[in-house]
């Protein structure tokens, strides 16, 4: 005893010194002689979690993970983590981990109606070839597709969005980081013409004032929340406002909240415009020299499908505001109509809704004057319980911080912004303001889009695992960025297909309207986490389709499927995440996959062994294509071309795409391995690095155009803790578009916005297009104005509270990693649905009952909660989303931003009532 | 056994007092106060992991804990468990 008592007394000795060391606090006395951990094996690595990206030190012996500490030398989270820490060392030991391949069979053979039973890789993907085929022949490439994740690694996207683009010419590859973050990306590429932030985590130190616009920054990104509490704490001047439509945590401290009703930070964006306007305090040098002013089309619906036919009766009157609106008496003044009159607006730009025009400064001023502080606080007051004067005071408290020339702000947000209607057009009034003021691109000065998702930016969007993308901001609609891909993939030209495919949300409705038929599901669980569930769950397991989830845990997506693929998880393989300021951090596998789990790569070399060019690269149908050089309707055959280039016809997609000549001749094992193994190539039985052969390859895209990256194994250096791109000789990029810090800004021009896309726009006033010629804006950024809107649905005398989802700091997603840690399940084991006191009340309902919460699209139950961590305003309820047991997808409505296609989780209308 | 070394901040003037809430909590024991920034180093033993993240919201609901922050959690599988 005494020795287990001196042996845990020296282990928490030595737990206590390391800990205070590695946050740079002096440790009296010393006696430390022997680390009990030592003999463990250490090694960086990133938590597999949120966006923030936090550093990690792993610690691993016989075969699993021991230790996991806060990495002291990174610079993101500087030695701490977040209580999903505990989760990075024990989330692969859950007792129900997936560890072979399961398919549903009857009688020794796939059936879609049979039970799921245990087979062997060569008969799941037999299964899974069979299917793919079947479909490819009667629908071609449109018919398949890949659901994708911003917690793919970098290298995992690269080789789905190669095999789907390049092998089978589709473009219906999407990620769940669809439903996270495409509003930021859409409004990047709108004002900037090139996605991602310009300013890094640096600016929480840099700035005196933070405002929050939808984040709950505390419970969300908590170890950015630490660097902005430190600060608060040191310094006198620091300002912390949090914008929100519910109390949260944020809120503690914070100088001010303000509580807003959903939707109407568009009108409080277009207040503090007018402000600064008003008092003079628009940048003028900056702005005229840097800046243009447009505005885009009002009438842009709600992303909806634009037919009833596959609605519920109940759904036909929300869905029918697709085609027409009739505008509430504030948008009528929001958008300088008359507000006596009745406005009905049919919705005649919702497929063109991104489209833009340059108006006039002086148009730009009459469009922001019905914004006065008066109706502005009457149309986003969110608590009915406060009182008018306090919170016209704090709209004027935030204007001032804004319009102060001597003070920085950094503005924040993240799904409350993104996961919005008009959510393309909220981050770009960020932009608008920040750009008016001149305090965007500068250290402490920036509107900052903060990820959800710990490779969003890494993957999703750098690699380009989207419908429309190609890697470093390509789009597959463009002939010269489809000609460069080609080039740089070795294929013949007009391999890739050019025809836009199906973002996430139109993939699940074209598995319910039969024109997707086959999917492959990687790294997410899109059947928890679309909205309006019902509808895509009847059309898994109704329609005619195969669905294959390859995944660590058993999600609901997984039980929707026909065929489960035992998943490696992150420390369990080799890869790479970029976070949210740009950064790109590696890891080493560090512990074998148990059982058969393999990485996705893997899954998808071995794969793609089963396909011949002339399979794939032959005459196909693509309904809806049409584009310069292509047959209507059709992708060309390119199999002669290809033979001109050396390829074979019955070359595999393995051979032609993976194994290449150049990727063969990055060798494994590989010195940068430093004796740690590779599951992916054990098991491929191959001698060549996967993972860094495809990364390799990949960041060809980007060089030379401000999407550089380093070379693989400077990423894995002891002195890198990765690095935020652009990466040029060696050096990091601080702050982009700022020449003091960005090479890529031109010497002399100060600030260069010099993203490429769209800067050729048409000029017109509020009204439209005046003059259709295209003026080039090399350099500028857009200052866009966008008017208040109203969401797609809102409460009405039956469906009365507004519904918000989101997430809680114990889960990530839809929990099916988080919630196998049974510390963390423990801390929130059942979804609440958090009301106010009164409103429960008048339903007859206290803290812990049982309630039902039904929308038009389905009803849940869920257990009240009247106190707890957040504070609801009357009219408003909240419930996480995290939870296959209180599946509020059911309940939510898969309206969309028009724009950039991402789902508005935070607004529906729905009935609460006993059961 | 499991054991984390986690970061406690608080205001500089309230030190004492949260380095004795701390103190009071079950298997949380205050190794290092540094007075002058409010940041108090302590270490949490629990025989589970479940006890580690329950402990740790413990820790962060105390009023006069403005954050708190895992630095390092080690797993000790040879460890005995506790003593009741």
């Amino acid at each position: 005893m005494t020795c287990d008592l001196s042996r845990r007394e020296f282990i928490k000795a030595s737990v206590a010194a390391a800990a205070a060391g590695a946050v740079g606090l002096a440790v009296p006395g010393t006696g430390l002689a022997r680390d009990p951990g030592a003999g463990w094996r250490w090694d960086k690595g990133v938590c597999r979690f949120c966006g923030v990206g936090c550093g990690l030190q792993i610690a691993t012996k016989g075969g699993r993970v021991v230790a996991v500490k806060g990495d002291p030398g990174n610079p993101v989270n500087r030695g701490l983590l977040c209580v999903k820490g505990y989760a990075n060392a024990e989330i692969q030991y859950g007792a129900d981990r997936l560890t072979r391949p399961l398919m549903r069979m009857k009688g020794g053979k796939f059936d879609k109606s049979g039970e799921f039973v245990a087979v062997s890789w060569q008969q799941a993907f037999d299964e899974m070839e069979q299917q793919f085929k079947r479909v490819y022949r009667e629908l071609g490439p449109t018919g398949v597709g890949i659901m994708g994740s911003g917690q793919y690694t970098v290298q995992e996207g690269y080789a789905a969005v190669k095999l789907l683009k390049a092998g089978w010419r589709s473009n219906n590859i999407d990620p769940n980081a669809r439903h996270c973050m495409a509003s930021s990306v859409a409004a990047f590429i709108q004002v900037f013409g090139i996605d991602e932030p310009a300013g890094n985590y640096d600016d929480i130190e840099r700035t005196d004032t933070v405002v929050l616009w939808g984040a709950n920054m505390a419970e969300m990104h908590p170890m950015l929340w630490a660097r902005v509490t430190d600060k608060r704490l040191e310094s006198k001047d620091y300002r912390v406002a949090n914008i929100t439509t519910f109390g949260n945590r944020s809120t503690d401290i914070a100088d001010f909240e303000i509580v807003i009703t959903p939707n109407s930070d568009l009108a409080l964006w277009n207040y503090i415009a007018r402000e600064i306007v008003r008092r003079g305090a628009v940048d003028k040098a900056f702005v005229e020299r840097h800046c243009v002013f447009a505005t885009g089309p009002y009438d842009i619906g709600y992303g909806m499908r634009a037919t009833e036919e596959f609605a519920f009766a109940a759904e036909k009157d929300t869905q029918a505001r697709e085609r027409e609106v009739v505008l509430t008496r504030a948008e009528a003044i929001a958008q300088r109509r008359d507000p006596g009159t009745v406005h009905k607006v049919p919705q005649a730009n919702a497929s063109t809704a991104g489209k833009h025009w340059l108006i006039s400064f002086e148009d730009f001023k009459a469009a922001l004057e019905p914004y006065t502080l008066d109706f502005v606080a009457e149309v986003c007051k969110g608590d009915p319980d406060e009182p008018l004067d306090a919170y016209k005071k704090k709209l004027q408290q935030l204007a001032d911080y804004y319009a102060d020339p001597g003070r920085k702000v950094v503005s924040f947000w993240t799904m409350g912004f993104n996961q919005h209607v008009r959510g393309t057009w909220v981050n770009e009034q960020a932009y608008m303001v920040h750009l008016l003021t001149g305090k965007q691109a500068k250290p402490g000065n920036g509107a900052f889009s903060l990820t959800g998702q710990p490779s969003a930016c890494g993957t999703a969007r750098e690699v380009g695992t989207f419908a429309h993308r190609l890697p470093a901001d390509m789009v597959v609609a463009n002939p010269a960025h489809r000609e460069r891909s080609e080039k740089i993939w070795k294929l013949p030209p007009q391999t890739l297909n050019p025809k836009v495919g199906s973002h996430i949300t139109k993939m699940m409705r074209d598995l319910e309207d039969g024109s997707l038929k086959w999917v492959w599901i990687q790294v997410t669980n899109p059947f928890q986490s679309t909205a309006n569930a019902n509808h895509w769950i009847k059309a898994a397991r109704e329609m005619d389709n195969f669905i294959v989830v390859s995944d660590v845990y058993p999600t609901l997506s997984c039980k929707v499927a026909d065929l489960i693929l035992p998943a490696a998880m992150i420390f369990e393989k080799w890869g790479a995440y970029g976070n949210s300021e740009r950064r790109t951090q590696f890891w080493r596998e560090q512990v074998p996959p148990p059982g058969e789990a393999r990485s996705d790569v893997w899954q998808m070399l071995e794969f793609s062994k089963r396909f011949t060019l002339n399979e794939v690269w032959r005459r196909h149908e693509v309904p809806g294509l049409q584009a310069k050089g292509f047959e209507d309707g059709h992708l060309p055959d390119v199999l002669a071309q290809a033979r001109q280039m050396g390829y074979a016809p019955d070359d595999t997609l393995y051979r032609v795409l993976f194994e290449t000549p150049s990727n063969r001749r990055v060798a494994w094992p590989d010195p940068v391995a430093r004796g740690r193994a590779n599951h992916t190539v054990t098991h491929a039985g191959i001698k060549w690095f996967p993972e860094k052969a495809l990364f390799e390859e990949y960041r060809v895209f980007g060089q030379g155009h401000a999407h550089d990256l380093a070379d693989f194994d400077t990423y894995y250096r002891d002195d890198v803790r990765g690095l935020k791109w652009p990466v040029i000789d060696g050096k990091e990029t601080p702050w982009r578009f700022n020449e003091q810090y960005d090479p890529y800004a031109k010497k002399g021009s100060g600030f260069d916005f010099y993203g490429p896309a769209l800067k050729s726009v048409p000029s017109g006033n509020l009204d439209g297009v005046t003059d259709p010629q295209g003026k080039s804006l090399a350099g500028k950024a857009k200052i866009f104005f966008r008017p208040y809107a109203a969401s797609a649905e809102s409460p009405d005398a039956e469906y009365d509270l507004w519904l918000c989802t989101g997430r809680v700091l114990e889960h990530w997603h839809s929990g099916s990693m988080t919630r196998r840690v049974p510390e963390l399940h423990k801390a929130m084991p059942t979804a609440q649905l958090f009301i106010h006191p009164e409103d429960a009340k008048k339903r007859g309902l206290a803290t812990n009952d049982l309630a039902w919460i039904e929308s038009r699209r389905g009803k849940i139950q869920a257990r009240v909660e009247t106190g707890g961590r957040n504070r609801m305003p009357r009219g408003l309820v909240f419930v996480p989303w995290f939870d296959e047991g209180v599946f509020i997808n059911k309940v939510t409505l898969d309206a969309t931003c028009p724009i950039s296609k991402e789902i508005d989780f935070k607004k529906c209308a729905v009935k609460v009532t006993k059961t | 056994m499991h054991y984390s070394g986690i970061l406690v901040v608080t205001q500089p003037n309230e030190i004492a007092g949260c380095a004795a809430d701390l103190e009071a909590l079950p298997g949380v024991e205050v190794h290092f106060c540094y007075p002058e920034s409010g940041r108090i180093i302590l270490v949490q033993e629990t025989e589970t992991v479940e006890g580690q993240e329950e402990g740790f919201r413990r820790i962060q609901a105390l009023p006069r804990v403005r954050m708190a922050a895992l630095v390092e959690h080690r797993i000790d599988p040879d460890g005995p468990p506790l003593a009741p």
